[in-house]
């Protein structure tokens, strides 16, 4: 199947006891775009994203990875096949230092084969481009997200916008295909967020599928090019950021209690 | 379920050689009647003489603490002697504030039987010093080794739990033993070892008891029971025990059981022995445990005919509980209530007094006292021709021994086990004669010899 | 038939009720506080001990009612409050290693207090049976009163429960308060003083189990301590959460009790099965515990991630390598030289053999997060092979141990780590009793049972000197491997699994491999420990030597709680562990003064680091860092618990939608 998206959620309903976390949630990821997913509180952001890398399996539903269903894959299968993630109550090992952290991600994705798909960027000189050691991988990671400077740092005594870099850094090390974030940019300051934004923009264009779960809804509607709307768990809108922001009901439940003032 | 398997293994260790009872009893009018003969044999100085240091005679044996020097020279580097010292130490298991040890007070009575032998200037002039160790129930190894490490002549008096343990240890490094008791057939076993009472023994049995139970009661022995504890020490002591008295006596075991320590529940059993309708009951196992289930008993009712704690020490709890009233007990050494007929019982303690320890008699006490008898009995024999060597030889010279008429006569120099027995009856919270009426019942026919070997 | 109505209903009915007490005390306080209480038993000991000086004849001699109102209602309460407010409430949210570690330490102190204020002395203490002789028939059982209060009392304490939980706010607030004790706050209730209930109904639970336990028991400390043991299997039925489980969970254990009891007597067998029988049904309910732990599934709040909190430092392999060689040096200098008594160079010896068992908790526990009190007992089978096989028999016994290690760990690959713990404590339990213990099952190992089995020790290094620096020379080797495990691939696996399994997850990290690999790994290191502690015993070898309860004074048990003072987190750490848990019994031993306090040691300690499960070593070394150079201070992510949809107080609706959600069952 050529055309089938990057991933598919298809119906996925997720129940906790007698709640629905996941209503009937149906979405697409595409490679090579940064697609938004928002929502208020307790809207089923996370339970999406546990779905989709499967830490928690759906009620219901399928889970499509190529087109194919991966829905009763174990989560550590699913990230040998290119998905990376972050968290939004950080999950970094803290015991080890920040480089350790993004190393041991690098020298996993090679001893899983991981190492067939290209670096999530660009190592070294284009000489060894393609088979860099997981060293140097690690370094010119930390190198190109500003982190060259806590290398030696302990993840758990980094402040949460450094962490949540961190995590990045780590799940790019994966060299994943899609790259989930799941409020990345909270913490960050404002240039952060602006070298943040080029980052991800940078990535989506070396052909990476991003889901961006974020809190700060003008810079989900400034990157994505396609838009998820959830509350209560089920989809209420999706499109572009236009069409979204222009729907009245996303506008009644939601975006109405935040200005959006940056929106193209 | 089972707990802390070692603190029965100590009380175990009391299947051996009865232990246990405070002294504290005053000498009963009844028992003033009985013609107070310490043991048989001793004929002269009437029973009421007083014994000390100074006395040549000690009941039946002559007194070996002296201070008449000896000729001739002392051979040179033997561990623990000089010219007018002779080093001894004592391993035991002492007080320990979590469990009720039967061992308690040996140590005591090794200071007493120190303090006696000093006053009468010592064995041929030599002062007897004492190192003490404690084997705090899981470590007989560690005192072991510790005593092996100092310069000592012997290990006297010694009693512990466990000892099975440290074994090896002590036959490594040569050291003679003269122990209170044994707890275990190893401990029997192992080389240069003597105890004063010789009782334990793989293949040797004393059917004594059984037999004359079987005459007192030939109905109730046809249907008997034993209940041990299902810990390695205890369970072969009950299976030797059914294996005796089944061949020697013509019991019959209806129930033989083994019980998991600290197992609470006896409903189960105090109903089979209803059903298989038990007479003659006996148990190997700590007192508190024998305690609970005849308390159930009482509870549910049975009558049995005999009650035969056997081994078992006798001790306040045993006297305090109407369960286990007309109990019959076995002793190895005089009753306490005859003290004021023994002269050498009495001569303890005065001497446990006079160590403040006072309220630390016990029988393993006494048995520990006699081998310091015996010991010096020995030492004071080899005159200045003191090695390790010699005191074995000496001590397996040594076929006959009551300690002056402490407890019933043995053989410790051949380690014999005993053929005599002791009855004692408990009424009314006081443990009384039963048999027999003065001295004790023996009969080397009473020794019983097995195929199999019971070994612990 | 008649006999089999007595066996199964009767006798059962009889032998369940001190079980259900039990365990509905661990229930109540493990529900409200998530804390599982290992010193239950020992508090229903300390009120048993109080039950007894107030009504023994021996003792006060007061009248029995005024006992029991005194020691349920007064004394067993204000002991839960005090517990409650000096540890229990610092302990929540924390680790469960440090709950585990400061209520074993709370066991140890309590048991060193009962010994410190009711010596055993020469006799024995006996409790009366509540209407002592009296007694009533039933299908011609003859039932005694106390056996009838004792039902009466399940009962009411069933009842009781139930209408507290359900029927007052203040039970509904308990049961919340299991969540998140914020989210407890949010909503109205005060968690602090949910905990103190909770607390002061455990313990008075805990002492009506112990009142009713006694009469049944030589009242000695350890003695009641350890029975209570019986109720975890119990508990466990109702996976620490449902109290009407946990009755059923009573009468199974009694029921098979029974079936234990009845097909002996009543079954013709022939000898060794009979005894094969016996054996086991002294360990029925491990084996209860064992079976229950490994049937049931994994419960949803299991996935909520552990609170581990140990800072792991970077061990620098020159430093410890420095280390290594200064106790080398040292270790041979005390060889060579009579500075150090032989008595104490034996003493120092075990030590460093019993620190590479530390090592190897170093490994799992300190590295990997993950908790084994099975490690001693995993040991002792390198010892048996050592005792069986001579020297070389080492190596077989550390194969060996890892594979049974790595076996043990199987069932254990998805539990959290209080299962965990109660897991390898139950297999611990369970090689000591049927393996090493004297049992018909394993008739050659009875000289390992009685402790009088030998080791020889390699050839070359036969004399006790020798012996005495390879111990040394092995700890340093095993602490530099580990170092440099830790410092690579597998050590930044181990961390990444302790810190955050769903991370690991998201990087591809399959954990039932690692976690495999580091219990046999982990095990193989015991192994390597206990052989050696056997070979430099070289004689009376045994069970004592490798028994987590048994062995005089809770053996095994102080090897957690000493690694954990010295710091289980680090190799130097592992080391004055060691150094303590055979230094604190020696001082004891020298200096009679020293003797209580030292006894009392292991128990505060652990307490007192609850807080802190770092170790004695990290803490040190952290007051050096900080006093050098005041480190940034990076405050914490607040975290703002999510929102319930409610109207800001827990209504019923609200608390069983969150005992669904927690897989909570109360028994509605």
């Amino acid at each position: 199947m050529p055309d089938a998206p990057l991933l598919e959620l298809r119906d996925v309903v997720v129940r906790f006891g007698g709640n629905v976390a996941v209503d009937r949630a149906s979405m697409a990821i595409e490679s090579g775009r940064i697609t938004g997913l928002i929502g208020p509180n307790g809207a089923g952001k996370t339970t999406a994203f546990n779905v989709i890398t499967g830490l928690q399996r759906p009620s219901s539903g399928l889970v499509l990875w190529d087109g194919t269903d991966i829905s009763r894959v174990s989560a550590p299968r699913r990230a040998r096949l290119g998905m990376g993630r972050t968290f939004q109550r950080l999950e970094l090992f803290g015991s080890l230092s920040v480089a350790e952290n993004v190393l041991l991600a690098c020298e996993l994705c090679r001893r899983q084969g991981g190492d067939a798909r290209p670096p999530a960027i660009t190592v070294g000189g284009e000489a060894d481009r393609g088979a860099p050691g997981a060293v140097a991988e690690t370094a010119a990671l930390l190198e190109h997200l500003g982190l060259g400077d806590v290398a030696a740092t302990r993840a758990e005594d980094l402040p949460t916008g450094l962490a949540r870099l961190v995590e990045l850094a780590r799940a790019l090390a994966t060299r994943p295909r899609l790259l989930l974030l799941d409020e990345p940019a909270s913490g960050l300051d404002e240039s952060e967020t602006a070298r943040f934004a080029g980052l991800l923009e940078e990535l989506a264009g070396r052909g990476l599928g991003v889901l961006l779960v974020e809190h700060d809804v003008p810079l989900v509607m400034r990157l994505a090019s396609l838009v998820y709307v959830l509350d209560l768990g089920a989809v209420l809108a999706h499109g572009t950021p236009a069409e979204v922001q222009a729907d009245q009901r996303v506008v009644d439940a939601y975006l109405g209690a935040a200005p959006v003032s940056e929106a193209p | 379920m089972r707990r802390v398997a070692l603190f029965t293994l100590c009380l175990f260790a009391l299947v051996v050689t009865a232990c246990g009872s405070r002294s504290d009893t005053e000498a009963s009018p009844d028992n003033a009647e009985v013609e107070g003969e310490g043991s048989s044999g001793e004929d002269d100085g009437g029973s009421d003489a007083a014994v000390g240091p100074d006395s040549t005679e000690l009941g039946t044996i002559a007194n070996p603490c002296s201070d008449d020097a000896p000729e001739g020279e002392l051979a040179a580097d033997v561990p623990g002697v000089t010219e007018d010292t002779i080093r001894i130490g004592v391993i035991s298991d002492k007080e320990n504030p979590a469990v009720p040890l039967p061992t308690v007070g040996i140590e005591e009575s090794m200071k007493a039987f120190v303090e006696f032998c000093n006053e009468a200037g010592g064995i041929n002039g030599r002062q007897i010093e004492l190192s003490t160790y404690d084997s705090m129930i899981a470590r007989t190894e560690e005192a072991t080794q510790a005593a092996c490490r100092d310069d000592l002549f012997a290990l006297v008096g010694t009693g512990s739990v466990q000892d099975q343990q440290g074994v090896g240890t002590r036959e490594e490094c040569g050291l003679v033993e003269v122990g209170a008791y044994s707890a275990t057939t190893s401990r029997t076993e192992s080389e240069n070892f003597f105890a004063p009472v010789p009782g334990l023994s793989a293949t040797e049995f004393n059917s004594g008891p059984c037999q004359w139970i079987a005459e007192e009661y030939p109905e109730a022995v046809t249907s008997a029971m034993m209940v041990y504890t299902d810990l390695p020490a205890a369970s072969v002591r009950g299976q030797q025990i059914v294996d005796g008295c089944e061949a020697e006596a013509g019991f019959d075991f209806v129930i033989e059981q083994a019980m998991a320590f600290g197992d609470t529940d006896f409903s189960s059993l105090v109903q089979e022995m209803k059903d298989e309708e038990v007479k003659y009951f006996t148990m190997v196992s700590a007192t508190t445990e024998t305690l609970a289930l005849l308390e159930e008993i009482r509870t549910q009712g049975i009558e049995l005919e005999v009650i035969d704690l056997g081994q078992q020490y006798y001790d306040d709890t045993l006297g305090a509980s109407p369960a286990a009233d007309g109990a019959l007990v076995l002793t190895n050494t005089a009753p306490f209530s005859e003290a004021e007929e023994n002269p050498v019982l009495g001569l303890y303690l005065q001497y446990m007094e006079n160590v403040d320890a006072a309220d630390r008699a016990t029988t393993l006490g006494v048995q520990a006292f006699s081998a310091g008898l015996l010991w010096a009995t020995a030492v004071d024999a080899l005159g200045n021709d003191i090695t390790r060597e010699d005191l074995v030889t000496e001590l397996e010279g040594i076929t006959e021994w009551d300690g002056g008429g402490l407890h019933m006569p043995a053989n410790p120099g051949e380690g014999i086990p005993i053929s005599c027995f002791l009855y004692l009856e408990l009424e009314g919270g006081e443990f009384t004669r039963e048999h027999p009426e003065e001295d004790y019942d023996c009969d080397d026919a009473y020794l019983y010899t097995s195929d199999e070997r019971f070994e612990s | 038939m008649e006999e089999l109505f007595r066996y199964f209903v009767v006798f059962a009915i009889l032998a369940a009720p001190t079980y259900a007490i039990a365990a509905s005390g661990l229930v109540v306080t493990y529900t409200t506080t998530g804390i599982f209480n290992f010193a239950h038993g020992a508090i229903g000991m300390i009120i048993a001990f109080c039950y007894w000086q107030i009504t023994s004849s021996a003792a006060w001699d007061l009248p029995v009612p005024i006992g029991l109102v005194l020691c349920l209602l007064v004394i067993a309460p204000a002991l839960g409050w005090l517990l409650d407010r000096l540890l229990m409430r610092r302990l929540a949210g924390a680790s469960t290693i440090t709950t585990i570690v400061a209520t074993i330490g709370l066991l140890f102190a309590l048991v060193s207090l009962a010994d410190l204020i009711w010596p055993s002395g020469t006799g024995v203490r006996s409790v009366e049976k509540l209407f002592a002789g009296s007694t009533f028939e039933v299908v011609g059982v003859t039932v005694e009163y106390h056996d009838a209060v004792a039902l009466g009392a399940a009962i009411a304490v069933a009842v009781g429960l139930r209408a507290l939980l359900f029927g007052t706010r203040l039970g509904t607030a308990m049961r919340a308060v299991v969540d998140s004790r914020e989210l407890a706050a949010l909503n109205g209730a005060d968690p602090n003083r949910v905990s103190s209930v909770a607390w002061m109904l455990g313990c008075s639970l805990a002492g009506l189990a112990g009142i009713l336990l006694a009469p049944d028991l030589t009242l000695t400390s350890i003695a009641l301590t350890l029975v209570v043991i019986q109720a975890y299997a119990v508990a466990m039925v109702g996976r620490l959460r449902s109290l009407p489980l946990t009755f059923l969970g009573a009468l199974i254990l009694a029921e098979v009790n029974s079936l234990f009891d009845y097909i002996p007597l009543k079954v013709e067998l022939s000898g060794t099965v009979d005894q094969a029988f016996s054996d086991l049904g002294s360990a029925t309910p491990i084996l209860m515990l064992l079976v229950v732990l490994v049937v049931m599934r994994q419960d949803k709040a299991a996935l909520r991630p552990e609170n581990i909190r140990f800072r792991v430092p970077r061990p620098s392999m020159s430093r410890v390598a420095a280390t290594m060689g200064g106790l080398i040096a040292v270790c041979a200098l005390i060889s060579v030289t009579d500075i150090v008594s032989a008595n104490t160079v034996d003493e120092l010896g075990k030590g460093l053999a019993l620190g590479i068992v530390i090592l190897s908790l170093v490994l799992l526990t300190g590295w990997a997060g993950q908790v084994s009190l099975a490690q001693l007992a995993l040991s002792g089978i390198a010892a048996l092979a050592v005792w069986k096989m001579g020297p070389y028999g080492l190596l077989v016994g550390v194969v060996v141990t890892a594979v049974v290690g790595a076996v043990v760990a199987l069932p254990a690959l998805r539990m959290r780590s209080l299962y965990l713990a109660l897991t390898t404590m139950a297999f611990a339990l369970l090689l000591e009793r049927v393996v090493y213990g004297n049992n018909t099952l394993f008739p050659e190992f009875l000289p390992f049972a009685t402790g009088s089995a030998s080791a020889e020790r390699f050839a070359l290094i036969e004399s006790d000197e020798a012996f005495f620096v390879f111990l040394a020379v092995v700890f340093g080797a095993v602490a530099l491997g580990l170092t440099a495990i830790r410092n690579g691939h597998f050590g930044r696996r181990l961390a990444a699994m302790k810190d955050s399994p769903s991370a690991c997850a998201t990087l591809g990290l399959d954990l039932t491999v690692t976690k495999l690999q580091v219990f046999a790994l982990s095990a193989a290191i015991a192994g390597l420990g206990g052989g050696l502690l056997a070979m430099w015993k070289s004689s009376s070898v045994g069970l004592t030597d490798y028994a987590l309860l048994e062995g005089g004074a809770l053996a095994g048990l102080p090897l957690v709680l000493v690694a954990v003072i010295g710091g289980i987190t680090s190799v130097t750490g592992a080391l004055l562990g060691a150094v303590l848990l055979v230094g604190m019994p020696m001082f004891g031993r020298w200096y009679g003064a020293l003797r209580t306090p030292m006894s009392l040691a292991p128990g505060l300690a652990g307490i007192g680091l609850a807080q802190n499960p770092d170790g004695v070593v990290r803490q040190v070394g952290e007051a050096i860092e900080e006093a050098r150079a005041r480190a940034d201070v990076v405050a914490e992510p607040f975290e703002t618990p999510e929102t319930l949809g409610t109207d800001g107080r827990i209504g019923a609706a609200d608390a069983s939608r969150l005992d669904d959600e927690l897989g909570l069952s109360w028994g509605r």
